[in-house]
């Protein structure tokens, strides 16, 4: 019978796809569609009117089919519809079964075809109305679309049936199964087979799954007995584990398809004609054969998205962001003020970088920004920047290598700025770290040898702004709330704790390699909210189009916005919150201090009511996505059993720094802060049995002045998590620690710095990931800091805005965009639709 | 005559006491050089200076060079300076109009608090506006009717809105009027009279409500006790009409305590605009005030006791001057 079958019929079997677009009821053919791309392979074609061979002769009555005159048939089509309709996302041709049936068909009947590209959804409606003559997609003929539509006859039909697994002895045919009321029925949430089943089997037998493959699994697993599925009769069920499955006998539903027409159309008896035709000479045979068997091996990675592609949108010039920043800077010269996140926001509109870092995993690919490109001496430690030319700045004044050398030497004057590069630049060099070779070429000395060097200046250092405006600024310091840069903004106003606003920079140097060929908002403006959840409610209320914030409260705000289309994007992957020990003093001095206090944080305690389930917990410096996370590093935590022995043997030695059994400690925060409150509570409870905590709340300078200065025994802190580790090794050296330290728990481990330096110096980069894991073994070992989350920035935007992560490098490469815009001429792609 | 004289010398007194009280303060509990020098002041240089501090690492720090720097630093602010003369040189520029500049940027002290200064005393007056508005009108009616479901209801809801922490009141109008129904803005605008007035309304609504109940529950208490006197019971014999003996006759020598209090609030009022200009973003004194403090940013936070002790000053002044007015037997008691 298979053979019989195989041989001569055209019975169509086409897979989920026919059974998506057979019903009213499915309102997301898309959706069925591409759940079902695997199964198109698997389709096959079978005779649905028993042809007689003997058909194949040429049709004697050709000449009797009826002659449209060259009337034109428009075809609603999806072009998204395998095999059916596509386009090829490769060439852009168009193909699939539809245009060569229709095809064959106007071409005995003499008539024009006029396809016009056409979403699913309302296909039906659309030819019933008469805005189409006729449509593609393979349409199943039902009672309810008849109410609409006229049908031809069937050309093609699809069978349901059950795969069982190979040797199921508990029953041989399908009425057996029906009758077995324990038996069960798998299949995929949504589709005909859904529907069939259970109008077969009843809603107790059917078994639900998300995709067609897990049904199948659990088949195979045992978890159901039955699959039903559309089937490829004469193949078999030809999917995955085909060879340990097969199908039972018998068919549940043969569902018809037929060209639809409005009702009372002339088309469709001539159509009806030309399908019998086509059917006795056998050409509608090999369409089958070419479309519905293996030999058909387009999938759904190789098509467009036809009728449900996007527009190509083209950017819009013009508009004004508003973008909240959590707190105000100082100011915005780069060269005096230091900048927290307020004050990088607004400098990467106003400035560009001497550097630019692209999205690589390491961070460590730079591209030229302000300097065009780079060398260095065979021993990494002289590096030579070739300033890019012809770039002006807001004043008007152009750059050149002597702007560029004052303003870094300006940034090396700031103590603690100097500090953190001193074991980066040989700033005890005679003659200086710094030094202008030519007009355009400046020189930097590095202490050590540096492979990545670069990444110094991708940041704050790597700021430029004019050197007309360093000089004035240094008479008025007033001036440096109006900085002025290189970048695709200008200084427009400014008015401190409230709002700062910047205007497009026509003149942009970097205009010429952006796709608009200029940027494209007329302004930012950059609103201070110090209360994120009002901020949230500002967002809410339209009155800004872009939040940032690492608050959970006002995240929580934020994502409620997602369904009225906003568009939320959240990451912890750039930061780390932690808290650390201080070893040049007691108690910490001591290890078994050190491990105490890390074996008795309470931190899930810390994650259910600090991080409210939100946050994840961090167990080394490195979030686990990045390549330098060294999974064997798992700090302990939440186990103050192991804690006690250590707390008794110190005492023990230490009776001077301990009072009732207990050490004492001073716990350190900044504040007044409700949360810094909540985590001191939270996180002093899990320490109380075996510490005396006492509370030391500083306001936020002091905070930094105490820890920079080592006057602290335990306080909370954020930091690290920067992409390229490079920069996060002055927080560990020993060279970081004085009576200043960068090194805020100043514990100086040789083997770790030599670890750190050699990495610096290694252009093998499996080596200097390597080199880092072990780092994280030595920081763990070391015990002086308490890893607690990740931290989670929450990035909001209004549903309109687009091009948030558009800026290329003009290589071509992109900068690693979190979603949160900003920096790189980000801002520069941004733009409003309508 | 002699009684302003003698008021202005008091003025001056109270400023003075004020300032000095501050400076003291300032000096003692922060450290002006922190601003100056950033994280060298907080290392002692005289024992760096004298090389009794070994550098932990033998590298990074503090050196002698930057211990240089900070004896520079205290020699050009005169940090080594008593206090007292530290104070008098203070005083000698600000009578030359000289408030100095602010650590936190460098800008003169004059030019933050004139720019920041309108925005403060804009939604103040509006503030006060709002609780006059508010609280005259109903107190007159609670007084007429006293104990009748108006002034019942009135002293209920009184008590709740002076009980009402400012930043509660805030951030539920906040949430109501900007997110929820969006008839405000959720920040300071300065586009024009109308824009200012708009994004005043909230904050001035926050002031004003605690504050107009304070004044409902004073006025309505003294009229209640006027309305009792034996001349409104003649006025009523002489069939004067109710509205004509209250506002001829009952509200004027009813307006002391609340005169008063309209005054002493003026105080409160800026301390409540610390909170209020937080939650609804206006660039004013209170904000500035705050960060100032925390910054110990040493001339500014001067600057502002000046400008705010002596406004306050000036406002209960005038509060004074207008008792003559109420009620003329003042200045002639004087």
């Amino acid at each position: 019978m298979k053979t019989f079958k195989r041989s001569f019929g055209l019975l169509l079997v086409i897979g989920l796809i026919a059974a998506a677009c057979g019903t009213d009821g499915d309102d997301d053919a898309s959706s069925s569609a591409s759940s079902s791309a695997a199964v198109a392979t698997t389709a096959a074609p079978v005779a649905t009117t028993a042809a007689p061979a003997a058909a194949v002769e040429t049709s004697e009555d050709e000449s009797t089919l009826p002659d449209l005159g060259g009337r034109t048939v428009s075809v609603a089509i999806e072009n998204a519809y395998l095999p059916y309709n596509y386009v090829d996302a490769e060439t852009g041709e168009i193909g699939g079964f539809d245009y060569d049936f229709f095809g064959e068909i106007c071409n005995r009947l003499n008539c024009e075809l006029d396809y016009q590209e056409f979403a699913w959804e309302a296909t039906i409606q659309s030819v019933g109305d008469g805005t189409f003559d006729t449509a593609g997609g393979g349409i199943t003929i039902t009672a309810e679309r008849e109410e609409t539509l006229d049908f031809t006859d069937s050309y093609i039909s699809v069978d349901q049936r059950l795969i069982v697994e190979l040797g199921e002895d508990r029953f041989a045919s399908l009425e057996e199964f029906g009758q077995m009321d324990e038996l069960t029925v798998c299949s995929q949430t949504g589709t005909t087979n859904a529907e069939t089943a259970i109008e077969n089997f009843g809603e107790d037998r059917v078994v639900l799954f998300e995709t067609f493959g897990f049904a199948v699994q659990a088949l195979l697993a045992g978890d159901c007995d039955s699959v039903i599925m559309d089937e490829t009769a004469g193949q078999g069920y030809q999917g995955e584990n085909a060879e340990s499955l097969e199908l039972l006998e018998g068919v549940l539903s043969a569902d018809e398809l037929g060209v639809p027409f409005p009702n009372g159309s002339d088309l469709v008896a001539p159509f009806n004609a030309a399908i019998s035709s086509m059917k006795a000479d056998g050409s509608l045979f090999e369409l089958g054969s070419k479309y519905f068997t293996d030999a058909f091996t387009v999938t759904y990675d190789d098509i467009g998205d036809g009728a449900y592609a996007e527009e190509e949108v083209v950017p819009v010039a013009g508009g004004t962001l508003r973008l909240m920043m959590e707190a105000e800077s100082d100011g915005i010269n780069p060269t005096v003020n230091r900048f927290a996140i307020s004050g990088h926001m607004m400098a990467g509109a106003i400035f560009d970088t001497l550097v630019w870092v692209t999205d690589d995993p390491c961070a460590c690919v730079f591209v030229g920004g302000l300097a065009e490109s780079w060398t260095s001496s065979d021993d990494l430690k002289t590096w030579d920047f070739k300033i890019r030319e012809n770039v002006e700045f807001h004043d008007g004044t152009m750059l050149d290598a002597e702007t560029v050398a004052f303003a870094v030497g300006r940034q090396l004057a700031d103590p603690l700025i100097s500090l953190a590069l001193k074991p980066v630049l040989d700033i005890a060099r005679e003659g200086g770290a710094v030094e202008v070779v030519d007009d355009m070429t400046v020189r930097f000395h590095a202490l050590r040898p540096h492979v990545d060097f670069p990444t110094y200046f991708s940041g704050q250092l790597g700021y430029i702004p004019s050197l007309a405006y360093m000089q004035a600024a240094i008479e008025d310091p007033a001036l440096n709330q109006m900085p002025v840069g290189t970048g695709a903004f200008m200084m427009d106003s400014r008015e401190q704790d409230l709002m700062t606003r910047v205007v497009k920079n026509p003149n942009w140097w970097y205009n010429d390699h952006l796709a608009a060929g200029e940027v494209l908002l007329d302004a930012i403006e950059f609103y201070v909210y110090t209360d994120s959840e009002l901020g949230a409610g500002a967002m809410e209320a339209g009155d800004l189009d872009g939040v940032s914030t690492s608050s959970i409260d006002a995240a929580m705000i934020l994502r409620e916005l997602a369904d009225d289309g906003y568009q939320v994007v959240e990451q912890d992957l750039g930061e780390e919150t932690f808290a650390m020990m201080n070893t040049s003093k007691a108690p910490f001095d001591d290890i078994r201090a050190r491990k105490a206090l890390t074996y008795a944080t309470a931190k899930a305690d810390y994650l259910e009511f600090i991080g409210q389930g939100e946050l994840r917990s961090a167990d080394t410096w490195f979030p686990p996505e990045s390549i330098f996370h060294n999974p064997d590093v798992k700090q302990e935590a939440d186990m103050p059993e192991m804690a006690a022995p250590l707390v008794a043997e110190y005492c023990g030695d230490n009776p001077d720094n301990c009072s009732d059994g207990k050490i004492n400690m001073e716990f350190q925060y900044s504040g007044p802060s409700v949360i810094q409150d909540r985590i001191f509570d939270v996180l002093s409870a899990g320490y109380e049995p075996y510490f005396n905590v006492t509370k030391d709340m500083l306001l936020q300078d002091d905070h930094i002045t105490q820890t920079a200065i080592g006057m602290f025994d335990f306080l909370t802190w954020r930091q690290m998590g920067a992409r390229n580790p490079d920069g996060d090794g002055v927080w560990i050296v020993c060279d970081a620690i004085g009576v200043l330290s960068l090194n805020w728990p100043r514990y100086c481990d040789p083997a770790r710095d030599e670890l750190v330096y050699g990495a610096r110096g290694n252009t093998d980069r499996d080596a200097v990931v390597q080199a880092w894991k072990d780092v994280a073994a030595h920081v763990q070992e070391s015990y002086t800091y308490v890893m607690l989350t990740h931290t989670l920035w929450n990035a909001t935007y209004d549903p309109r805005l687009r091009g948030m992560c558009s800026f290329t490098f003009p290589d071509g490469t992109e900068p690693y965009c979190r979603g949160t815009g900003g920096g790189y001429g980000s801002y520069s792609t941004m733009w409003f639709e309508e | 005559m002699g009684f302003v004289l003698k008021r202005v010398a008091q003025m001056v007194a109270v400023i003075i006491a004020a300032t000095f009280l501050a400076f003291t303060a300032m000096s003692y509990l922060g450290d002006p050089l922190f601003n100056i020098v950033g994280f060298h002041a907080s290392v002692d240089c005289d024992a760096v200076l004298a090389g009794e501090i070994e550098d932990v690492s033998g590298q990074g720090g503090t050196d002698v060079g930057d211990c240089e720097v900070v004896e520079a630093a205290r020699e050009k602010y005169h940090l080594n300076d008593p206090l007292p003369v530290r104070y008098g040189r203070w005083v000698g520029d600000v009578v030359q109009g000289d408030l100095g500049v602010s650590f936190k940027n460098s800008m003169p002290v004059t030019t933050i608090i004139g720019n920041r200064i309108p925005k403060s005393i804009f939604l103040m007056v509006v503030a006060e506006i709002f609780a006059l508005i508010i609280a005259v009108p109903a107190a007159i009616r609670a007084a007429y009717k006293a104990n009748r479901v108006f002034d019942k209801s009135a002293t209920v809801s009184s008590f709740g809105f002076i009980s009402l922490p400012n930043f509660a009141l805030g951030v539920i109008l906040f949430y109501l009027f900007v997110v929820k129904w969006q008839i405000f803005p959720s920040r300071y605008e300065d586009d024009d009279l109308f824009s200012r007035l708009r994004s005043t309304v909230l904050p001035g609504l926050t002031l004003a409500l605690p504050l107009a109940a304070t004044y409902f529950r004073l006025l309505r208490t003294d009229l209640i006790t006027t309305l009792q006197e034996d001349f409104v019971l003649m006025a009523k014999a002489k069939g004067l009409s109710d509205r004509w003996i209250m506002f001829r006759h009952v509200l004027r020598p009813s307006l002391f305590s609340l005169v008063t209090v309209f005054g002493l609030s003026t105080g409160g009022l800026i301390g409540g605009a610390l909170v209020v200009e937080q939650i609804f973003v206006i660039p004013g004194l209170g904000r500035t005030f705050v960060e100032a403090v925390i910054r110990d940013d040493f001339p500014l936070v001067l600057g502002l006791v000046t400008i705010i002790s002596s406004s306050f000053i000036a406002i209960n002044f005038i509060v004074d001057l207008f008792y003559s007015v109420i009620d003329p037997r003042v200045s002639r008691e004087t």
